[in-house]
């Protein structure tokens, strides 16, 4: 099996490995750091994929050297690798002492906001619904506990199985988007009321 | 441009307060696809399921979902896996920002599926020393630069369209030798002074 790349309608030029590895172009094995850019100018949205960088034998000064200058500066080295035979544009950041390396999407993979089809918004929201809407975002607020958030999908797999092993009918009703708020500031009240309590 | 479509339309809900919004994808395909070719004949491949038993293609409309317990399987359709969530596919943990005058939704990994740094096999620690940290703080702030993404270009999607026209054109395409990873630098403060002392001199002649 080859890979073939369709030039015209039911024509390809095919390519094998070796002539693909040729696109990659790697001189080294490196992940070759162009930037240190102060780490909050990256927008989540660039980020892919994370992965722990773990220093190797006789490495390990060097890495924890680069660690320690990253969490006092707050940068990001951002720079280019090779993984799989394809460049990627990388983030290499500190986390708890260690390296992290996020890959990164390039600037025309993200959607240009301006492009989107949606309904004009109003520019200025009513002073009251917007103070409203902050106090209620203040008052459900706290810290960032990634330990309060279970992924309940898998558990609901796990036990659907279970039901189903055991020969129980399932339900396969969908559930629907509840109905918009059609009195915003009686929401926002009523809101407020309960998360006060 | 094609216009982005939605995959989703629903509500953001806080509190008792219900936004309607659709979701469209932040993130657009670039790459190149490439499709499966036989060597021999140069014609498409098409993937095919075949069964165990039978040796005969299935169909897709005859395929379920078969969850190994134990020797046996537990046998799911698609209507019961729907079922087994609030909405299709599967719940996410996602976080909701204003982006301009937009609302950004960024899906985000459950910490079960974070890998705990402990499940890594790392040598001990080494408390760097404070010299060459203040060294490499330096290094790291006169390679400093604000972030400017528009400044990278996917270089390989770029290489991989020349590569096919290239090909195209009839020319012969060699692949690179293998690269080797260099070793870690036996002196880690002159590894430093040096780098600190090409930077400086780059800046000041550029």
């Amino acid at each position: 099996v080859v890979k073939g790349f369709e030039v015209r309608s039911g024509e390809y030029v095919v390519l094998d490995d070796d002539e693909l590895k040729a696109a990659s172009a790697p001189k080294r094995k490196t992940v070759d750091i162009e930037h240190f850019v102060p780490r909050e100018q990256i927008d989540p949205d660039v980020y892919d994929r994370p992965y722990y960088l773990a220093p190797q034998d006789g490495g390990e000064e060097a890495y924890a050297v680069l660690a320690a200058a990253l969490r006092r500066t707050g940068r990001a080295g951002v720079g280019r690798v090779v993984l799989r035979s394809r460049e990627q544009l990388v983030a290499v950041v500190e986390a708890d002492q260690m390296l992290r390396l996020d890959t990164m999407r390039f600037a025309d993979e993200l959607v240009d906001p301006g492009t989107l089809d949606h309904p004009p918004l109003r520019r200025k929201p009513d002073a009251r619904l917007r103070k409203m809407a902050a106090q209620l975002i203040d008052g459900l607020s706290g810290k960032f506990q990634p330990s309060r958030y279970r992924d309940t999908y898998r558990d609901r797999v796990l036990d659907l199985v279970k039901r189903k092993a055991k020969g129980e009918e399932i339900d396969t009703e969908r559930a629907q988007a509840p109905a918009p708020s059609d009195d915003l500031m009686a929401a926002l009240e009523a809101s407020l009321k309960g998360s006060k309590r | 441009m094609a216009r982005a479509r939605s995959l989703w339309t629903g509500s953001l809900s806080f509190g008792l307060v219900n936004v309607p919004v659709s979701l469209v994808s932040a993130v657009r395909d670039q790459n190149l696809h490439f499709h499966q070719i036989h060597k021999k004949t140069h014609e498409r491949l098409h993937v095919s399921y075949v069964c165990t038993k039978e040796k005969t293609p299935v169909d897709y409309s005859e395929i379920a979902h078969g969850f190994e317990t134990g020797d046996e399987y537990v046998m799911l359709t698609d209507d019961e896996l729907a079922a087994a969530q609030l909405e299709k596919t599967r719940t996410y943990l996602v976080a909701v920002r204003a982006k301009g005058d937009l609302l950004a939704l960024t899906s985000m990994l459950f910490q079960q599926e974070v890998r705990p740094t402990d499940e890594l096999d790392l040598p001990t620690r080494k408390r760097p020393g404070k010299a060459k940290v203040d060294r490499a703080v330096a290094l790291v702030e006169a390679l400093g630069a604000d972030f400017d993404h528009d400044a990278y270009k996917d270089r390989y999607r770029r290489r991989l369209r020349k590569l096919v026209k290239d090909k195209e054109a009839g020319e012969t395409i060699k692949a690179p030798p293998a690269p080797k990873a260099p070793g870690p630098p036996p002196d880690i403060m002159e590894a430093l002074k040096a780098s600190l002392d090409e930077v400086r001199a780059g800046a000041g002649s550029g």
